[in-house]
């Protein structure tokens, strides 16, 4: 499983690493599982039908491998060397200069506030940096999550989309939060210090 | 004896992580009690923020993962207002 198999670091972070993904990936850990997991995907736009470890190789062979639009990676617990969740840019558009995000750990007991905070935040300094992204766009159905992006990384408040998707027996609004590279400076990346694996969980 | 404040706060966690509030000492955590996962840590937050009538800032958020912290930062922010 995932504990023995070797990962390619892609961007190295202080608790986590974001590594590349390929077919050994898919083959070999749980990836394509945690699609199936109701908890793992309360607040996602997933859990409609079912994923197999076939369809998640046919994802990854047709969005992920050659795409020059994505930009997907794992994120690697590096002192228990597992593979907890994926991360990813999205619709990256090199005309406008913007993209989206998502984002699963589906390992539940790395579910906790840094692992998440460290990855998305490694993620878009790279966006930033290296692939020259003016804007990243997000969108929750959470109110609270929307609010804690806002707070903690920078994003502002762009709109809510109301009734927009069917989740969980009803419809439920959609925030859609975005954040300029100089937001993401002026406002998150300096104040958030990420703490190391003693207080991680 | 146990302040006004400490009660607040442990109201809060109490009903953020639904155990009850005799299980809340200085030693709770992030990692020892069940449901402080990331939704958790935002619920608790946004509940605070509410209760006290307080703002904490991205780098506040991210210390706040122990009572004794939680405890130390709001009373500073009290005590200023």
């Amino acid at each position: 499983m995932s504990e023995k198999m070797k990962f390619n670091v892609f961007i190295k972070g202080k608790n986590v690493d974001l590594v590349v993904l390929d077919e050994e990936v898919v083959e070999k850990t749980d990836w394509f599982n945690w699609f199936n997991d109701e908890e793992s995907t309360v607040h996602m736009i997933h859990h409609y039908y079912p994923n197999t470890r076939a369809k998640q190789l046919v994802f990854y062979k047709d969005e992920i491998e050659n795409n020059p639009k994505k930009l997907q990676v794992g994120i690697f617990h590096k002192k228990d060397k597992v593979l907890i969740g994926v991360i990813s840019l999205n619709d990256i558009d090199f005309l406008n200069r913007n993209c989206k995000t998502g984002a699963i750990i589906g390992v539940k007991k790395y579910r906790k506030i840094f692992c998440y905070l460290e990855a998305y935040t490694l993620l878009l300094k790279h966006a930033f940096e290296q692939l020259n992204i003016n804007k990243i766009s997000d969108v929750s159905i959470s109110k609270d999550v929307a609010d804690f992006l806002i707070k903690t990384v920078g994003f502002k408040l762009e709109g809510i989309r109301r009734n927009e998707l069917y989740m969980n027996g009803k419809y439920v609004d959609l925030y859609l939060i975005g954040l300029l590279k100089e937001e993401f400076y002026k406002g998150g990346y300096d104040n958030i210090k990420i703490p190391s694996d003693e207080v991680m969980g | 004896m146990e302040d006004e404040l400490e009660q607040k706060i442990k109201d809060v966690m109490g009903a953020v992580f639904e155990i009850s509030v005799d299980k809340i000492d200085a030693e709770s955590s992030i990692d020892n009690i069940d449901l402080w996962d990331s939704m958790g840590h935002i619920k608790l937050i946004l509940s605070l923020e509410k209760d006290f009538g307080i703002q904490f800032n991205g780098g506040e958020v991210i210390e706040m993962v122990k009572y004794s912290k939680i405890k130390e930062i709001i009373e500073d922010k009290t005590k200023s207002t």
